[in-house]
């Protein structure tokens, strides 16, 4: 079982930006009938978005996020000595887009850095990943970064994916601290025999001789190409209601926790109806399980990092918070984890739309 | 029958035998209501394909109380 404990690592800020670029699922009235829309609205909860402009990558969000956290963390940029940007939208096939930040960034040559390709679950193995990493104390401080802008794969009629997508990039500092009190506790599992109910078919080598580039019909009656992202909806809501409800509850058994122990209950935000279901299966508050998928849409790997910085900023950066989160979706893939947050740096969201203009 | 009726937000009234097909409401958003309702109503985890393999009310019926 991947399921664990890892020690000494204190998680010191955590910072967002999303682009500067808000939309509102009400435009779409027009181009997909306001019944839909308004259908699509009510199940997921989602009002409006932010969505990258042209130009921009999730690396491009990613990078601010963590230019304005270390600035607020003070930290001496060759004291990092690790990046790892998990992303699904990356700037280049190769090289990994955490080399390009560690340029960007301006960070030593004294530093390790990766991608990896997740989603949703993203802020759980990054958290993870991160705290691995300083287990031996040669790296004694890290950024986790996060970053997913998605609209370019997604077809522009597909209102099943359409409507829900927000971009967002976010920055994890971490630190070996062998002070710590607070260990952190992990499950992480995957099911990748469902690696279709959530894919983008064409665009990598898979595929690459027959991928059709034009839009056309498929058979779920969406229209768009083999480069656009797919997902079977049905599938994915079903394996949120149930496998991760269960894989929550089996995490609590293991660590012998309890609901109560924890200040907050913080979930990937898909659409409002499925954090409210699976807070509900495990028997969580409702008001101790913050929502802002209203606000934000589904911002991938981003969506635990946003509901820190704006729904419990106060509480992080003044106290001691205990956090249950879970992070689910694409692979599949998900985890839980039980992290506790004390006297963190949060900047304030950041809003903008520049982007590298050397790429 | 009135717990399908609420979950997909169906008026009126029509059979058991009803084929599913004939309600607008039977989309992918109502396959969602439905499997929502069966779980929680009846703690039934039904799959997406059991789900969409119900051409009746009554097949849906059956799938809850085996």
């Amino acid at each position: 079982m991947a399921i664990g404990e890892l020690k000494n690592v204190a998680i010191k800020g955590i910072s967002c930006c999303l682009p500067d670029n808000k939309v509102l699922n009400t435009d779409y009235y027009e181009k997909f009938g306001k019944e839909l829309v308004d259908k699509v609205i009510k199940m997921t909860g989602i009002n409006t978005r932010y969505t990258a402009i042209k130009e921009q990558c999730a690396s491009d969000l990613a990078y601010t996020a963590a230019e304005r956290l270390i600035e607020k963390l003070h930290w001496d940029k060759g004291t990092i000595k690790s990046l790892i940007f998990l992303t699904q939208s990356p700037d280049y096939r190769k090289p990994s887009t955490a080399c390009v930040l560690q340029h960007r960034l301006q960070l030593s040559e004294y530093c390790a850095a990766f991608d990896v390709n997740l989603g949703c679950s993203a802020f759980i193995y990054g958290t993870f990943f991160g705290s691995l990493m300083m287990s031996n104390n040669d790296i004694n401080r890290m950024l986790v970064l996060i970053g997913d802008a998605g609209s370019i794969n997604i077809s522009p009629e597909d209102h099943s994916s359409i409507l829900l997508h927000g971009s967002a990039g976010s920055a994890i500092a971490l630190e070996y601290d062998p002070e710590v009190n607070n260990s952190i506790k992990y499950s992480l599992k995957t099911d990748g025999s469902r690696f279709k109910s959530l894919y983008t078919p064409a665009g990598a080598f898979r595929n690459a001789y027959t991928a059709r580039k034009e839009l056309y019909l498929h058979d779920d009656g969406i229209t768009r190409s083999d480069y656009h992202n797919f997902m079977n909806g049905l599938d994915i809501f079903q394996f949120s209601i149930t496998k991760v409800p269960k894989t929550i509850k089996e995490f609590l058994k293991h660590y012998k926790l309890e609901n109560d122990m924890f200040d907050y209950l913080l979930l990937h935000q898909p659409n409002k109806f499925i954090v409210k279901k699976v807070a509900q299966k495990i028997g969580f508050p409702s008001e101790k399980t913050p929502i802002n998928v209203d606000k934000f849409g589904n911002c991938s790997g981003s969506s635990i990092p946003l509901l820190i910085v704006d729904n419990i900023k106060t509480e992080a950066e003044n106290g001691k918070i205990r956090l249950l989160a879970s992070g689910f979706g694409v692979g599949l893939s998900w985890g839980v984890m039980d992290l506790t947050l004390e006297h963190i740096a949060i900047p304030d969201i950041i809003y903008s739309n520049e982007y590298y203009t050397e790429g | 029958m009135e717990k399908f009726k609420d979950a997909l937000d169906i008026v009126g009234e029509f059979d058991i035998n009803v084929e599913l097909e004939e309600f607008n409401e039977w989309d992918s958003m109502g396959y969602i209501s439905a499997m929502s309702m069966l779980d929680e109503e009846y703690g039934k985890e039904v799959n997406a394909n059991q789900l969409k393999a119900c051409k009746t009310l009554a097949d849906l019926y059956e799938l809850v109380s085996k």
